[in-house]
């Protein structure tokens, strides 16, 4: 009976993970990471961790082969019990390189230097052209996919009307970043009819899509949204882009969507400044392409948000109740 | 193994092993340096860990369903499942990887074990190629990041298919050996795998099933990480906009959307908004490029496969999937 210490390792870096991961979603930081659609499968991805390392547990105290047999035993497959050696000691910092940089480096959230190295301007004149294709970006998944509980009921709504014409209240489901078909449908006619539109995390992705897919039913509405200050080099002295970055899956997908704003001071705010905007939706020509923009009314600096992404709104095509 | 040691000890060593990590968890934070690193450098290590973080639950279901095939499924039975019929085996295993539905990162273990366990190389890949490709969740999201447009849904499915059966027969005739490193293939007769002749009980398979897992996990685990770490290097420090003016032309965009799905190694089921957001600066046979070749082979797949076959058969390997890629779209580019 013997302690087997390269076994010991294997079960305290499985423990690691499982730990880092957990620590993740406890103190929030997960959703640095990822999408929080996500958030339960990466939590049984963490539970699987615990699970082999349990298993691994019976391994550590298991009797180390007695050298002989080994010897004959021709093949090198690796089930931990061989005598270290250089090249297994550099998979075993390898696999430990993302514990400790985990562990030791701060999480960051993606800025414009992001933007720009991922063809934000791209996607700026991207709808230009064919801004009448019904394009989206909602991510459909079947209901039975992964089953999640996110957590955001209790924000405000993200459509207002204006003088709060309360004939057609919204559905309070509507924010939980999962919507029915119908009621997806609802909503966006809803949107036609507001005078006001308050871009709230949940819906920002979606409002934007409507927005930069048919400009012509928005042109002359009130909008009011917020986000990161994005500039490219030629823009003029008044135009900036307001954005947030939208994350699919997580951080890796992440692509910004904004819209081109234009007001006097926009020179004063640099990149990577939060700012909170109301303005008017109107079309500007940029690189010779037409495509939706801000003239702002009123603008006021804020802190970074706690949540500075946004998500994709998922669709149910199955509705809750079967 | 070890029934003689009272499973107390065990249980108190499990404690205080909770109890030293977590500790360690606790004072990292508090150790954290204040070395100023550049933001580049932390926005690199922020994506390097969002795609660990993401990618690992699909890692740890893919080494126990490989864990599962090798104690479970015995090699007898996968000689009945698979057709003698060296095309039929090219088709089957299309189709099974097309209702299967895998991502790119868990599909490498299963194919590597279902590979040992004697199932021909042509087919391995053909499981290989559609797993990811071709599964409900991708075409459903494709369907939506394109404007509910079915058709480029559709000819994602319908090509990526075909292509990869183009693939997989290719590979049928020029690969006859199963390819795997000689490591692996020596597993099957070592001690812990072997006995499937005399009866042992569901639970001592369950158990070697996770044992597997394990092994699994540690031999998969560092190629992940490389790969992570490389597709993250790719994110923070390439620009898009400079790989994007490299080319125009048909062919050029179609290479650089290529080029694109390979370094950036998205999720197949992530890429598609990724892809729609090019939809307007290249023609469609460059997004259907960067669709249906993304899947099917990335920088942290690449990595990921070393760990499984001989390097010079990765290498034929990705040429092959991209030279094939390439001409079979440009072709029909020119219809």
């Amino acid at each position: 009976m013997q302690l087997n210490w390269q076994q010991l390792l294997r079960a305290v870096i499985l423990l690691f993970f499982t730990l880092y991961i957990f620590k993740l979603h406890f103190s929030g930081e997960i959703l640095k990471l990822i999408n929080p659609k996500y958030e339960t499968l990466s939590q049984i991805g963490a539970s699987l961790f615990l699970f082999l390392f349990l298993v691994q547990m019976q391994r550590v105290f298991s009797p180390v082969k007695p050298r002989k047999e080994m010897a004959d035993d021709a093949h090198q497959h690796d089930h931990g019990d061989q005598p270290m050696t250089m090249k297994k000691i550099v998979s075993y910092i390898i696999i430990m390189f993302p514990l400790t940089t985990g562990m030791f480096l701060p999480l960051s959230s993606l800025d414009a230097s992001i933007a720009k190295n991922k063809g934000a301007s791209l996607s700026l004149t991207n709808y230009g052209s064919s801004r009448e294709k019904n394009q989206s970006l909602q991510e459909i998944q079947e209901k039975q996919d992964i089953s999640e509980d996110i957590e955001e009921n209790d924000q405000p709504p993200g459509v207002e009307e204006k003088g709060a014409v309360d004939d057609n209240p919204i559905d309070p489901n509507v924010f939980r970043n999962k919507i029915s078909k119908p009621e997806y449908d609802q909503l966006k006619e809803q949107l036609k009819n507001t005078s006001h539109l308050m871009l709230e995390e949940e819906l920002f992705a979606t409002i934007y899509q409507e927005i930069m897919d048919k400009v012509s039913l928005y042109e002359g509405k009130e909008i009011t949204l917020s986000g990161f200050v994005y500039k490219e080099d030629d823009f003029s002295d008044h135009q900036l882009v307001l954005g947030r970055f939208l994350i699919t899956h997580c951080v890796a997908d992440a692509g910004m969507i904004g819209f081109l704003t234009e007001f006097d001071n926009a020179d004063s705010f640099s990149e990577d400044r939060w700012l909170k905007i109301t303005g008017t939706i109107a079309v500007t020509e940029y690189q010779g392409v037409e495509i939706p923009s801000i003239q702002v009314s009123e603008f006021e600096a804020i802190e970074e948000p706690d949540q500075p992404y946004v998500y994709p709104l998922q669709i149910e095509i199955i509705s809750p109740n079967g | 193994m070890n029934k003689s040691l009272p499973s107390i000890i065990i249980d108190l060593f499990i404690l205080f092993l909770f109890g030293f990590v977590i500790s360690v968890l606790t004072f990292g934070d508090s150790l954290m340096p204040n070395i100023m690193l550049s933001d580049s450098f932390l926005h690199m290590n922020t994506i390097f860990l969002s795609i660990l973080i993401e990618a690992l639950p699909f890692v740890l279901i893919g080494v126990l369903i490989a864990g599962f095939i090798q104690i479970f499924i015995t090699e007898d039975q996968l000689k009945r499942w698979i057709p003698k019929n060296k095309y039929l085996a090219v088709l089957m295993s299309c189709v099974v990887g097309g209702l299967f539905p895998a991502c790119e990162c868990g599909i490498v273990p299963i194919v590597r074990r279902l590979i040992a366990k004697g199932v021909p190389i042509y087919a391995g890949v053909g499981f290989l190629l559609t797993g990811p490709l071709i599964n409900p969740i991708v075409i459903f999201s494709t369907y939506m990041a394109f404007g509910n447009d079915l058709q480029i849904a559709l000819s994602r499915m319908f090509l990526g298919f075909l292509i990869a059966l183009v693939i997989a027969l290719l590979v049928s005739f020029l690969f006859r050996s199963n390819q795997l490193k000689h490591s692996i293939m020596n597993e099957n007769q070592c001690s812990l795998h072997a006995p499937h002749t005399y009866k042992q009980s569901f639970l001592d398979k369950l158990g070697k099933t996770t044992l597997h897992a394990v092994d699994e996990f540690f031999d998969m685990g560092k190629y992940l990480i490389i790969g992570a770490l490389l597709a993250s290097f790719v994110q923070v420090y390439v620009s898009t906009e400079f790989l994007v003016s490299v080319g125009n032309g048909h062919a050029a965009a179609l290479a650089i959307m290529m080029g694109l799905a390979y370094l950036l190694s998205l999720c197949s089921e992530a890429d598609a908004f990724i892809g729609a957001s090019f939809s307007n600066i290249f023609p469609q046979t460059a997004i259907l490029g960067f669709l249906i070749y993304g899947p099917m082979i990335d920088l942290k797949n690449t990595l990921m496969m070393l760990s499984v076959f001989k390097i010079r058969f990765v290498v034929v390997f990705v040429v092959l999937v991209s030279v094939t890629t390439f001409i079979l779209l440009s072709l029909l580019q020119g219809l």
